[in-house]
């Protein structure tokens, strides 16, 4: 129970750059709470099936999908709390999020739209926006005690807490209202009375031919009657995750790479008002070689010159390792804890693996 | 299997030599850029004009570290000159999307301010974010020019793009064909179409996936692959093969920290051995070359010419 504060907030999100093991832990950290007594939602907005891998399924829907009896099977063991996994699919949610607004009279003019269905594509940008979409869903269903996010490598990660203010920027009325107009009208831009703008158009026109501006027009009035809504719900999430509601567990790996970018992280995270709860060093190999070379040699002179030179390049690891947890904790000072596990003993794909991994919080 | 291993690498290069665009992509921290600078150094020795690049709004530079591996000054839109040499040449850059989009439509509308006021206008600025994959589109528009057009200024012989990660890279890779879903007019569409075609073949274009030798990271590999099916067989490096130690008989008064860690090492190698090995039996065989691990030791020598070095 050293670690029981990260499963305390409403919604916890992993950070951190690629390769720490993000999703391992994230779903490692899912099942504790869960066998704590919490009900946990664990969604990752990473599109790749690594979620899935790590619980040992072929795949995840974009639906909570509660796992309880597959783990309590698997590990003959009740679980006091339950556990559910998702992962993100844009169109998906799009979908339910216009549908729950306005049924199907509102979803037809956008599933019609060719602009619409890029735009909700997996991995077109609007991914970030949907994830917030999903964790307003998740958040306000009151199915869960704690949602456990996921979320992809460090440089992308806090992308997604702008995703609000840039969609209520494109949304302000004074410049949606400008793609209010007329559509049966092929002289879209002749309707716009503000000079610059209509140049501006005009320009956009030549280069991408009228047609997607055209697509655009069409859609516009159906856009405008969700809009309030969509911007609402990106809202109250972003102050949630603002909140001391949420908090953000920041993961790193012993090596410089992965704890260069903490530094520019804590700043960001910082000034975006999130609560870092602590920051972890994944996968130490500390324990396997404790004491230094010379140490050893002195300790084991005789031995085979393959388990020295073997010992010396773990100990290369591990002096690299140390220096990077010292900077670490010099980074977090007295403002947030630091602690680090164990190098994993296998390739974790199953329940397993995580249950043995959930130990160390 | 590893006797002709130096071989096989070496032919590998000598094909990739031949390409004008290498797009080098895969999950984080499997190594791309350090592969990426590599890659830039190897083929500029060999006496090609070589462009690193990789793409990246100004105000998330610090997040950038692929000057540091070439040991320079922060990257910016406009060329850095790294290594230049009687025949070969190394540039990098870190190419913003924003300017591309004013160099483009330069390039289309040319006179007057026209690209200023189209970034400027708050309605077209923000039009512009949303349409899907223009930005990305002109970034890698950008680089086709630089490739094809006699008139442009670098004329590099092979650009090396230290791709976006996973799906990031999924995007970029498709903001072409995703255009023309969106548009069958305009200039934009009609270029679209012939950096697809540039892309797509694989005279022109290699993309170079990294990956470490563990069973999650080959499988996200083979998921990334099947979402870039229609782009020709692409190169898998595998970055951090552990190294393999001689079995021997351990005498009964070794110390068991010096067991334990002889273990530890054994079997890592043994389950990366086996993670690539079912990776080759799945995907048939696709064209790998191993990296090996560097052990962060004193020497003090950049990972990236360590890896360098292991290929020439």
């Amino acid at each position: 129970m050293k670690h029981s504060m990260l499963w305390q907030k409403k919604l916890l999100i992993l950070c951190g750059t690629g390769g720490v093991g993000k999703t391992t832990t994230s779903a490692a950290l899912a099942l504790r709470a869960a066998l704590e007594g919490k009900r946990v939602g664990l969604i990752t907005i990473d599109p790749a099936k690594r979620l899935a891998n790590s619980l040992g399924l072929k795949k995840l829907s974009s639906e909570p999908q509660n796992l309880n009896h597959y783990i309590e099977k698997t590990l003959n063991k009740k679980i006091k709390g339950s556990l559910s996994a998702l992962m993100l699919d844009s169109k998906d949610t799009l979908h339910k999020f216009l549908f729950t607004i306005g049924g199907k009279e509102t979803l037809v003019p956008f599933t019609n739209s060719n602009l619409f269905q890029i735009i909700s594509d997996n991995f077109s940008g609007s991914h970030d926006y949907l994830a917030m979409e999903k964790l307003y869903e998740l958040h306000h269903s009151n199915d869960f005690d704690l949602i456990v996010l996921d979320t992809p490598p460090a440089r992308h990660t806090l992308d997604f807490l702008d995703a609000p203010d840039k969609i209520a920027r494109f949304f302000d009325d004074r410049i949606f209202s400008w793609f209010l107009t007329d559509a049966r009208s092929n002289k879209i831009i002749e309707k716009i009375r503000a000079k610059g703008a209509k140049t501006a158009l005009s320009v956009l026109e030549k280069l991408t031919g009228s047609g997607v501006l055209h697509d655009f027009v069409l859609l516009a009035p159906h856009i405008y009657k969700v809009k309030n809504s969509f911007v609402e719900r990106q809202r109250k999430i972003q102050t949630l995750i603002r909140s001391d509601k949420a908090g953000a567990l920041f993961v790193s790996s012993p090596t410089d790479l992965a704890r260069g970018e903490a530094e520019p992280f804590l700043k960001d995270a910082e000034k975006q008002g999130i609560t870092i709860l602590a920051l972890l060093v994944n996968r130490s190999l500390r324990k396997l070689a404790p004491i230094t070379y010379a140490q050893m040699r002195k300790q084991a002179p005789d031995a085979a010159p393959e388990l020295l030179e073997n010992y010396q390049n773990l100990r290369f690891l591990v002096e690299e390792e140390e220096k990077n947890t010292k900077l670490l904790e010099k980074l977090a000072g007295t403002k947030y804890q630091t602690f680090s596990i164990a190098e994993w003993k296998e390739d974790i794909h199953d329940i397993h693996g995580l249950y043995a991994l959930a130990q160390n919080f | 299997m590893r006797v002709n291993a130096e071989k096989i690498t070496k032919d590998i290069l000598d094909e990739l030599s031949r390409k004008k665009l290498l797009v080098v992509t895969g999950k984080g921290g499997t190594g791309k850029s350090v592969l990426s600078v590599a890659l830039a150094f190897y083929f500029a020795k060999k006496g090609k004009k070589v462009w690193l690049v990789e793409f990246g709004r100004k105000h998330d530079s610090n997040f950038s570290r692929l000057h540091e591996l070439l040991d320079s000054a922060p990257l910016h839109h406009k060329i850095t000159k790294i290594m230049e040499e009687k025949n070969g040449a190394l540039w990098a850059s870190r190419i913003d999307p924003t300017e591309s989009l004013a160099e483009y439509v330069g390039l289309k509308i040319p006179g007057g301010n026209l690209a200023s006021l189209l970034l400027k206008n708050r309605v077209t600025a923000s039009f512009l974010e949303i349409v899907p994959g223009l930005l990305e589109l002109v970034c890698l528009g950008k680089l086709w020019f630089h490739l094809t057009n006699k008139k442009a200024n670098p004329a590099p012989d092979l650009i090396i793009l230290d791709g976006p990660a996973s799906g990031h890279a999924v995007t970029l890779l498709h903001a072409p064909s995703n255009f023309s879903r969106l548009t069958k007019q305009g200039p934009i569409y009609s270029d679209a179409e012939k950096m697809q075609k540039f892309l797509h073949n694989p005279e022109n274009t290699s993309i170079l996936f990294t990956s470490l030798p563990e069973e999650m990271s080959l499988e996200e590999t083979r998921e990334h692959r099947e979402l870039l099916k229609e782009f020709s067989q692409p190169l898998l490096f595998i970055n951090k093969n552990f190294p393999r130690i001689k079995n021997i008989k351990i005498p009964a008064n070794t110390p068991e920290i010096l067991t334990d860690s002889y273990h530890y090492s054994q079997q890592r190698a043994e389950r990366e051995n086996s993670a690539i090995k079912n990776f080759q039996k799945e995907t048939h065989n696709w064209p790998i070359v191993n990296i090996p691990f560097f052990f962060p030791d004193s020497d003090k020598i950049p990972l990236a010419k360590k890896i360098l070095e292991s290929f020439l």
